[in-house]
């Protein structure tokens, strides 16, 4: 047991944090507009490095922490997920960087007067994927995700003064008060049908510890359940953009600022995946124990993210929404991962718990590696200019960055780890995110998943190259306009691009290293010790 | 001889009040339940906008009586003020302040229509079928017959075991109120109008 303050102190400083910028954006002063961002970056410093601190290894009693009510269970699961989300949190704040005179905005964002609202967003919506991450109760699981989303939506509607944006914003709001619903409604049915609103209560009410481990009828569901699980699965879906979910993805991140986009392909996915394995975990008790229809469903629901967000990325010409249906497609494949952990309970034999801790230990290494990777092709397409040089905006569609690897060659080596890391080329993070995801599912009998996953990537090789021979096998077009205002490449979104290729290429490369973060991924992958939680 | 026929009439009063408190209970319930599924359709329905939100009020209403009747007071009372009252003002203001015409319409497109009435088939199946193979086994939890929920030991339980979910709403407000202020406060457009993003998607249509 362990007091709320040192439980949720990483929330409180984000939460707290993100007031006080709030309240300094409503000053009349630039000056102390401008130190809005500087302290939101201090912050999360801080809560990453003191997620970092209770990075502890195996030791179970640091991670072991639980409040009085349990409404908070935090263990190894949450701690890795709030580490990363701080990491990745610090990058996607340097992109945001505010580097023009006023201090409003950047190459291809302007926030106007609203610099303090916007950053405190920020802070909140990554302390709700702090919340879901530690979340043991499905009143603040719920609160948790809604907390990771609304702030997404208002951010892309304050991101540029341009119509699109506010048209996205919108558009996003009202399909996520949709899926909010259908979500919400599925965690009634889930409450209605066990009596409990303890995600540990729920696992031990459908799997009572006197049951065999291994007994098939232990995945038998009750009608309600199932049918709870399925309206989550639904809900968590539009979170993660998968298909038949995913057709807000194409015009949100379009109309979004590309630092916005960047923010809205990592955070909500992630949110989505972290309640996502949460439920299944609670409904399948320890052992996964999932009725084949949902592993069939989830099945379904993988392959046709990875196939459709590939032939989507195949045919668009604007770059952000080339990278929305990219982004789509790498929820396809983190899927697949969910997939296998899901049918390794019938599938699999004697190895059936490798094969889970695997499964999901793969799915935690690709967030972490998308993460990684996904700033820099975002970073890069912000300082190059557009061709029509309207303010505020920056490299947009392919003929945009046409030639602009010959003229800007560093940003085209960038773009090119991106996108070779993106495909999964060997000496990249994405390979190993990839071979991750495909060792447990041929080891727990998915050929068929890894022939797709193979044919996918093969797809998505096509638009990635795409990009990476206009650059520099293009002839520059002559009438691209350089952004006029502030240095050309501006420190702090330097700062983010280099981290992240660095990350990529270490990681990809430095094999010690990528042990270490496959030993992280594969500690992380224990949500639960069973410890009982007070009543 | 005269005792037995006092019991016996005290027994027989006992019974009659039962079974008169218990059909009383029906009634109320289907009279509760109907109203609530009839506007329901009701607003469901009609295109009328005004008509919609009066057709939700007679939904919430009865949905409250609901509550009533499970004797969950706290809950309809709730439901009477924050449903009842509140949002559904709230809804009727938005569509005075926004419509140009007061008797303002739907017109869903045949496609909408299709679309959403195969979504919601789907769904009332999955409940049909979810109740023909069980009815829901309820947990533990479930309060004796004729028990109270006290709201002061509901006060109690939001400050103390759901303190953390209850201090986070107030965070979420906080984001919502912000959100809304900021999009009802508008901003000037600084750029020139762009493509909109339905052009845009319109050209790409054919793509995706």
């Amino acid at each position: 047991m362990t007091g709320y303050f040192s439980l949720l102190l990483p929330e409180l400083i984000l939460s707290t944090v993100a007031c006080v910028l709030m309240l300094l954006g409503c000053s009349m002063k630039v000056a102390t507009r401008k130190r809005v961002p500087i302290l939101a970056l201090v912050a999360m410093i801080v809560v990453f490095a003191i997620q970092l601190g209770r990075q502890q290894g195996d030791n179970a009693s640091v991670h072991t922490l639980t409040d009085l009510s349990g409404t908070l269970r935090i263990f190894h699961f949450a701690q890795y997920i709030k580490l990363l989300v701080a990491g990745v949190g610090i990058m996607l704040l340097l992109l945001a960087w505010p580097t023009n005179a006023e201090g409003t905005g950047n190459s291809a964002m302007n926030v106007g007067q609203e610099t303090g609202e916007f950053y405190g967003l920020m802070l909140l919506s990554l302390c709700g994927i702090f919340i879901v991450a530690g979340a043991n109760d499905i009143i603040l699981l719920f609160l948790g995700i809604e907390l990771a989303s609304i702030p997404t939506y208002i951010m892309v509607s304050i991101s540029r003064p341009n119509p699109v944006a506010q048209e996205a914003g919108v558009k996003y709001f009202f399909l996520g008060a949709m899926s909010a619903a259908i979500m919400v409604f599925g965690f009634s049915y889930l409450y209605g049908t066990t009596g409990s609103i303890k995600l540990d209560q729920i696992s031990q009410l459908l799997h009572p510890a006197s049951a065999s481990e291994s007994d098939p009828a232990q995945t038998a569901m009750q009608p309600w359940v199932l049918l709870a699980v399925i309206m989550l699965v639904a809900g968590f879906a539009f979170k993660i953009a998968a298909v038949p979910l995913h057709v807000y993805a194409g015009d949100v991140y379009q109309g979004a600022a590309t630092p916005v986009t960047a923010f809205l392909s990592f955070v909500p996915k992630t949110s989505g995946f972290v309640a996502l394995i949460k439920i299944l975990y609670a409904v399948g008790g320890s052992s996964w124990a999932l009725p084949a229809t949902l592993v069939k469903l989830l099945w379904v629901i993988a392959v046709l993210t990875m196939t459709f967000g590939n032939v989507l990325g195949l045919l668009q010409t604007n770059l952000k929404r080339l990278l929305a249906y990219s982004s789509v497609a790498h929820s396809g494949y983190m899927l697949t991962g969910i997939a296998t952990l899901a049918g390794a309970y019938l599938s699999a034999g004697q190895d059936r718990s490798t094969v889970q801790t695997d499964a999901l230990a793969g799915v935690i290494f690709y967030l972490t590696a998308y993460g990684i990777m996904n700033a820099a092709a975002f970073g890069v397409l912000m300082l190059l200019p557009a061709r029509d040089g309207r303010a505020g905006t920056s490299a947009e569609t392919i003929e945009d960055i046409a030639g602009q690897g010959r003229r800007h060659v560093g940003l085209g080596l960038c773009m090119a780890v991106a996108c070779f890391s993106l495909i999964g080329i060997p000496l990249t993070v994405g390979f190993w995110g990839k071979v991750l995801l495909i060792k447990p599912a041929f080891s727990g009998g998915n050929n068929w998943l890894v022939v797709i996953i193979m044919i996918n990537a093969a797809i998505s090789a096509a638009y990635y190259l795409r990009i990476i021979a206009t650059m520099f096998l293009r002839d520059p077009v002559s009438d691209a306009v350089e952004p006029t205002n502030g240095s050309r490449y501006p420190l702090p979104i330097t700062a983010a691009i280099g981290i992240s290729v660095f990350g990529t290429l270490l990681l990809g490369t430095v094999l010690p290293l990528t042990q270490v973060f496959t030993t992280g991924t594969h500690i992380a992958a224990r949500i639960d010790d069973g410890t009982p939680s007070p009543k | 001889m005269r005792l037995f026929l006092q019991l016996t009439t005290d027994s027989m009063t006992v019974i009659l009040a039962q079974t008169s408190t218990e059909l009383t209970t029906a009634v109320l319930f289907y009279l509760f339940a109907s109203m609530s599924a009839a506007a329901a359709v009701w607003m469901v329905l009609s295109r009328n906008i005004v008509r919609t939100a009066v057709a939700l009020l007679f939904t919430l209403l009865g949905v409250a009586g609901l509550y009533f009747l499970l004797d969950a007071e706290f809950l309809a009372a709730v439901q009477l003020v924050v449903y009842a009252g509140g949002t559904l003002i709230l809804i009727i203001f938005g569509v005075m302040l926004t419509s140009k015409s007061p008797y303002s319409k739907f017109e869903p497109k045949l496609v909408e229509v299709i679309v959403a009435v195969s979504v919601a088939a789907v769904l009332f199946v999955a409940l049909l079928m979810a109740i023909n193979n069980s009815m829901p086994t309820f947990g533990t939890d479930a309060q004796p017959a004729g028990a109270r929920y006290p709201v002061d030991l509901l006060g109690q339980a939001l400050l103390g075991d759901y303190l953390v979910p209850f201090e986070l709403s107030s965070v979420l407000l906080l984001v919502v109120m912000i959100g809304a202020a900021y999009l009802a406060k508008g901003r000037k457009h600084e750029a020139p109008p762009a493509l909109t993003t339905s052009e845009l998607s319109r050209q790409a249509k054919r793509w995706s």
